[in-house]
């Protein structure tokens, strides 16, 4: 299957390529692929060498070549529809197959520490890739989740930049919160 | 949990230990997309605690526009008054969605004030009174989906200026409880069509209407679908008193759903539970679901 090729070059200047199907999951790829302003190469400043390839792991996944070459496969199948009665229950495990797949690949596709994290929401925001957004953007939520402040400063390497006294003084305001919201 | 509390006290522990303050400068939009998918308890108790400009972001209006401690408040017995007060004040009048239980009358006069952008207010089981809802009904003008159930100082009067100022109102919950639970027999069996009529006729353009135990006769329900044109869903379960002659078959036509009097919803059956608390309970027996996924004293 051939495709037309789209040159990505990182903030570092490394030069990576993807295909246009695949760029197009990205808004703002494809924004600038429609526009017709394509000259060769399109810079992305705000993405390193270390993050692009990831970002275009993803796009490849979800908007490229993959899910084309799943519909070729399908309409071959789609010819035995007439001979075969229960098609349409071998589609649903065929679907059911692909979700479970692509549940699996996510996983392991997010498996990452914060600061690859960080980066990768920063570069998924400013490509206005919304699925991987999300993706990022749960990923956080669920460090934080059921965590006190100090096992979210852990996930997220932070350090509190509260003085001693705001401390003390957040000490008693959680304490009030702790009351107000404390189940009987 | 005794541990984790304890850990909970301990702020900032090991200082300085390298915190690379990528998470702390993040873009607050970002933040607040991570912040809005974790509880609003938990960004109260723990998440702005972390750092200054965390503390900053929750503190600010982009995580509160939409409340909902319902489910916090099905796991406590207690008034949500003091936390809804809390959380509609840091939306900073941008508040659009409020879901809690209980409130009082000063709580509910506080949000109303602050509920310029309010379209969605459910507050079941508050202790609300006319007087207070006439008071402030003009400040909720964009209020489109409105539960009160089981609010029983809310009577003709409070409907009444509901719907003469939410003129955007199409989804209306009004659910009760078994009148024989508050009045005696003698009363709870009366008919009283006084809130229906006011619900006809000052909220014509409802879509959507809920009326479980409502007192109301054949009569203020056909003044519903007489006047009420475009509704398309009514649940008048348990609305002993409707008998469902004359014409209001016909005029009930134009419904796409219609739980009658007599039609057993699928939700389950009351139970009296220990501690005074009345519960609804499925079927098969799991986790209590009212309609409104809430447990509630009766003495609140």
């Amino acid at each position: 299957m051939s495709s037309t090729k789209i040159f990505l070059k990182s903030s570092d200047d490394k030069t990576f390529e993807i295909d246009e199907t695949a760029a197009r999951a990205s808004e703002t790829l494809k924004n600038i692929i429609d526009g017709g302003c394509l000259d060769g190469v399109i810079p992305l400043p705000n993405v390193s060498s270390n993050i692009l390839p990831k970002v275009i792991e993803y796009c490849k996944k979800h908007g490229g070549d993959n899910g084309s070459s799943k519909k070729i496969a399908n309409g071959g199948v789609d010819k035995d529809k007439e001979i075969l009665p229960d098609y349409d229950e071998e589609e649903d495990k065929r679907e059911k197959v692909r979700v479970d797949e692509l549940k699996k690949w996510e996983e392991e596709y997010m498996d990452f520490d914060q600061q690859v994290l960080y980066d990768l929401m920063l570069a998924a925001n400013y490509l206005h890739i919304k699925g991987l957004l999300d993706l990022t953007v749960e990923k956080a939520a669920s460090m934080i989740r059921g965590r006190t402040p100090d096992q979210i400063r852990e996930n997220f390497n932070i350090n509190s930049d509260f003085t001693p006294e705001e401390e003390e003084e957040m000490i008693l305001i959680e304490d009030e919160w702790d009351d107000e919201w404390a189940f009987d | 949990m005794d541990g984790e509390r304890e850990t909970k006290r301990v702020f900032c522990p090991k200082a300085d230990s390298g915190g690379t303050g990528l998470w702390e400068g993040l873009n607050p939009e970002l933040l607040a997309l991570i912040f809005v998918r974790i509880p609003p308890e938990q960004l109260l108790q723990a998440v702005q605690f972390v750092c200054k400009s965390w503390e900053k972001v929750i503190a600010g209006p982009y995580c509160w526009t939409d409340i909902d401690v319902a489910e916090w408040c099905s796991f406590s017995a207690r008034s949500s008054n003091t936390i809804v007060r809390r959380l509609v004040c840091r939306s900073g009048d941008t508040v659009r969605m409020l879901s809690a239980c209980k409130l009082s009358n000063s709580v509910f006069s506080y949000v109303a004030d602050c509920g310029r952008c309010l379209t969605v207010l459910k507050i079941p089981m508050s202790g609300v009174t006319d007087i207070i809802v006439e008071k402030h009904a003009k400040s909720l003008s964009k209020v489109a989906v409105l539960d009160i159930s089981h609010c029983l100082n809310i009577a003709s009067k409070g409907i009444r200026a509901l719907g003469k100022h939410c003129k955007s109102l199409v989804h209306l919950v009004r659910n009760m409880e078994p009148p024989e639970l508050h009045w005696p027999y003698e009363r709870s069996s009366q008919v009283d069509d006084c809130e229906a009529m006011d619900i006809a006729d000052t909220m014509p353009g409802l879509c959507h209407l809920e009326l479980q135990y409502g007192r109301f006769g054949d009569r203020g329900l056909d003044a519903i679908l007489t006047k009420c044109l475009s509704l398309t869903y009514l649940g008048i379960e348990w609305c002993s008193n409707v008998e469902m002659g004359g014409d209001i078959g016909e005029k009930s036509d134009h419904l796409d759903e219609l739980w009658g009097p007599w039609d057993a919803t699928p939700y389950g059956l009351w139970k009296l539970d220990t501690e005074d608390t009345v519960s609804f309970r499925s079927m098969d027996g799991s986790s209590p679901v009212s309609p409104y996924h809430y447990c509630w004293s009766l003495d609140w």
